[in-house]
């Protein structure tokens, strides 16, 4: 089971990795939807016991991540006409190489914040590396919708740890995230949608003509 | 207690209430009407708390985790409270004959929307016993009024007004946010004894605990140096009462004797709290007698040097708010020096001048505000002549005037009588610390009522005496009856105050009973002469209206004509052979030109056959200057740090994301 876990997380860091070194947000939108497949399988291995909850929070997250934000990404990258570059501020080996760093900084880390026994190592850094890829293409990313796509692997790496760490009231925490992505996926969605009908673009930089 | 509450739910009904309708008229109607039953609602509960000293408790039901949710009435809050109620309502009978001329310009709604909520948090304010509520009231007082200043938006004056407003109570407000939110702080403060130490241990250790939060205790000396720029800044202590005298002339005038009469004694009612609850220190005495006269003296002379009527009474405002001031530290050097005569004399001295000045005050506002109502002019150099044309009007000046001067036999004199005797028995205590500030004290007082006297003889007499100067005075008429008889009450009740200052000084005495024990006994004395004295006051006012009546009756049946005033025998006289106020106060602007910043230019005549001559006279903030320059020197500094603001999303959330990165990295170093 370990294994299996720690293959999953591994699968997380690669996807990662490729997620920094795109050029295609179509990609990117695909290792999401790869890691939200991958993270489904977590609550039914994470803790040994195959009970109804886990089994209903797997199932709705798979749905969810795996396919209805995939195609709510694509529908809106296809209705407002986006080219489908990610156009970053951070070139393509820039990236990769602060996902190396990243992923060094959140080893350190790890080694500050063990977890009891019985966990696997590996889950405290590759969640806190997931994270920091997801705020970096944030950061990084000039189009909204590659935004929502590392909003989404942000959301990955805090449910990553939540899946594995989280014993104890586990439904409640993941359906509430679930929701709340889906909410904040829907709501971007349609305000990529509307930004772009507006605007004739969805810069998001581009935006800053907005401010006082 | 139910009432109390009712009274505050009355407001909001009252706020919601006006906004409703679409007719102006039921809108103004509705607005005024709530206030004013929530206004009496109010006053039962604070009369009564104010008559039989106790402790009202309110707990709200709904208890977050700061407490928020606990009012109490003592006889502190009742004796605010009820002149402020009051006041309030009296506003609200006289704003709706005042609003009344704006129909079809503008809505009523959303001034009386502001009215009500500045009237709950007003209310609010005196009754908070917890830290949050209290600044959650002030917040809403502080952005209330800001509306209602900036209710002639159309006029650029005012928004500037209004925006320099904003911006001081802010400014204030940030210094009362750290006084109410450090942790373990309370409403009113509580002194950190050692000996309860033990039991604020466990609190405060797990607070003290949490990363970033180190703080223990907070020295008594820094929560009084935060209430004291936080209050001090709505009291329009010097030199962060800036605002003032911009806010109060720009809002109408029904708002003006409310911010002025009521929402300055907020100001005062935080620092007295602060004062009592905590063993004040000479030093504190010290600084608040010095920014008190600082303020009491800058208000009087820039008094001096105003134009327009309402402006003059806003700068009058400061100065009695530094007489107020000089009482609180009076009294805290009394209680810091074990001088328990002096502390008892200096509180109730600021309290009774609170009382006073928020009746005075506020008339005098409601008379300016008729004075523009009937003539549209704001400059005393253009009207005259008032007092024939608006006699009930005319009449309430004289009375407020005389009462904001301290001249008996209204309630100023013994406001300012008890301050002087605190100044003097403090003076002829052999205590080092206490002689000085106290003659300081005692100087400023005179100084102040001399010239307060001569500023309002200026005011009165170039407005409602002579001959108007101008078409617009020329056809003045008197005000609505809605605005007519609030005037008229508040006239009678500070008559009513000078007869009855004993009650008054009794009153307050027992109210100050419980922080100072032996008050009632050590004020007994001056109960007692004030008593004689308004026994005479009563004889000189029974005397007056026999002369009057004398005089009426002498007169009747005979042929009584009426002339020009200062015909003097002149053939030909106008209107510009009167003195004006400029003129009036010029040897005295000239005097203290460096406090007031007031230039005159003077053309002298010349020649045998003098042509032209005139004297042209205007008067400069120095302070707002002062500030003005200070802020953008600020601005210019600070410009590197305009490029942090990219407004651009991305960069917004690095900023967060590495703040996050580094804490957490920090956290585990």
């Amino acid at each position: 089971m370990l294994s299996l876990v720690e293959f999953i997380l591994v699968g997380l860091v690669l996807t990662n990795l490729v997620f920094l070194g795109t050029s295609r947000i179509g990609l990117g939108i695909r290792m999401v939807a790869f890691q939200g497949v991958g993270l489904a399988l977590l609550p039914l291995l994470g803790h040994g016991e195959l009970g109804l909850s886990s089994v209903l929070v797997s199932a709705v997250t798979a749905l969810l991540k795996g396919w209805v934000f995939p195609w709510l990404l694509f529908r809106s990258l296809e209705s407002a006409h986006v080219r489908a570059e990610v156009e970053p501020y951070v070139s393509y080996s820039s990236s990769l190489l602060f996902g190396v760093a990243a992923l060094a900084v959140s080893v350190w880390l790890g080694g500050r914040m063990p977890l009891p026994g019985g966990m696997p190592q590996l889950l405290t850094p590759v969640a806190f590396f997931t994270i920091l890829v997801g705020l970096f293409g944030i950061v990084a990313r000039r189009k909204a919708v590659s935004q929502v796509v590392a909003y989404l692997v942000l959301e990955n790496g805090i449910f990553a740890f939540g899946a594995v760490a989280l014993k104890k009231a586990q439904l409640l925490v993941e359906m509430g995230i679930l929701l709340d992505v889906f909410v904040a996926v829907f709501v971007m969605g349609i305000a990529i949608f509307r930004i772009n009908h507006e605007f004739d673009h969805i810069d998001a930089d581009r935006l800053a003509s907005l401010k006082e | 207690m139910t009432l109390f509450a009712a009274c505050l739910l009355t407001f909001l009904l009252g706020a919601l209430a006006a906004l409703l309708p679409r007719s102006f008229r039921i809108a103004n109607a509705l607005g005024s009407g709530l206030a004013v039953l929530g206004c009496l609602l109010g006053l039962a509960p604070a009369v009564q708390a104010l008559i039989t000293p106790q402790d009202w408790q309110l707990a709200l039901a709904w208890p977050p985790p700061w407490g928020l949710g606990h009012l109490a009435l003592d006889g502190i809050s009742a004796l605010f409270l009820t002149p402020a109620l009051l006041l309030i309502g009296l506003g609200a009978l006289y704003g709706r004959g005042y609003l009344a001329h704006m129909e079809g310009r503008k809505r009523a709604g959303p001034p009386w929307f502001f009215y009500n909520i500045l009237a709950a948090c007003i209310t609010g304010v005196f009754s908070a016993r917890d830290p949050l509520l209290l600044l959650l009231f002030w917040e809403g007082m502080a952005l209330s009024s800001y509306f209602l200043v900036c209710m002639e938006d159309g006029d650029g004056s005012v928004r500037r007004a209004g925006r320099i407003y904003l911006i001081a109570s802010h400014l204030g407000a940030a210094f009362l946010l750290v006084l109410c939110l450090v942790p373990g702080a309370t409403w009113p403060p509580t002194q950190a004894l050692p000996a309860a130490a033990p039991l604020l241990e466990d609190s405060l250790a797990s607070l003290a605990s949490a990363p970033g939060l180190g703080l223990a205790a907070v020295p008594a000396g820094l929560i009084f140096l935060l209430a004291l720029v936080g209050f001090g800044s709505k009291a329009g202590l010097a030199p962060l009462g800036v605002w003032l005298p911009e806010a109060h002339p720009a809002a109408p005038s029904h708002v003006s004797a409310v911010l002025s009469g009521v929402m300055i004694k907020t100001g005062v009612y935080g620092i007295l709290r602060v004062l009592l609850a905590l063993q004040p220190e000479p030093w504190w005495g010290w600084t608040l007698i010095a920014l008190g006269g600082a303020t009491a003296v800058l208000g009087v002379a820039g008094a001096l040097g105003q134009s327009e009527l309402k402006r003059l009474l806003a700068w009058s405002s400061m100065e009695n708010a530094g007489l107020m001031l000089l009482g609180l530290g009076l009294g805290a050097l009394g209680r810091a020096c074990n001088a328990p005569l002096v502390a008892t004399l200096g509180f109730s001295a600021a309290l009774i001048h609170m009382v006073n000045h928020g009746v005075f005050k506020s008339l005098l506002f409601f008379c300016a505000g008729s004075v523009l109502h009937g003539t549209g002019e704001r400059r005393m150099d253009q009207l005259g002549g008032a007092l024939k044309r608006m006699p009930a009007t005319g009449a309430a000046f004289a009375v407020a005037s005389l009462g904001i001067c301290g001249l008996p036999p209204l309630g100023g004199f013994a406001s300012e009588l008890v301050l002087g005797l605190c100044a003097v028995k403090g003076l002829l205590l052999p205590t080092a610390s206490l002689d000085i500030p106290s003659l300081a004290a005692l100087a400023v007082l005179v100084l102040c009522a001399g010239m307060a006297a001569a500023v309002f003889v200026g005011a009165f007499g170039a407005v409602f005496l002579g001959e108007p100067r101008s078409q617009t005075a020329k056809t003045a008429h008197e005000a609505p009856a809605l605005m007519r008889w609030p005037m008229l009450a508040l006239a009678g009740l500070g008559l009513l105050l000078g007869l009855g200052a004993p009650l008054l000084l009794h009153t307050v005495l027992s109210v100050l009973a419980p922080t100072l024990p032996q008050a009632s006994a050590l004020g007994a004395p001056l109960v007692q002469g004030l008593g004689v004295a308004s026994v005479i006051f009563g004889l000189l006012l029974a005397l007056l209206g026999g002369l009057f009546w004398l005089r009426r009756a002498l007169l009747r049946g005979r042929d009584v004509r009426t002339g020009p005033t200062w015909d003097c025998g002149y053939i030909a006289p106008t209107a510009r052979i009167q003195y004006t106020y400029s003129s009036f106060a010029q040897p005295l602007a000239l005097m203290f030109h460096a406090l007031t910043g007031s230039t005159g230019r003077a053309t002298r005549p010349w020649g045998l056959f003098p042509a032209r001559a005139g004297y042209f006279a205007e008067a400069q903030d120095r302070i707002l200057t002062a500030f003005f320059a200070l802020f953008n020197a600020l601005d210019a500094r600070l410009e590197a740090l305009h490029r942090l603001q990219q407004g651009q999303v991305h960069v917004y959330v690095l900023y967060i994301a590495a703040t996050l990165v580094a804490l957490l990295a920090w956290g585990l170093r």
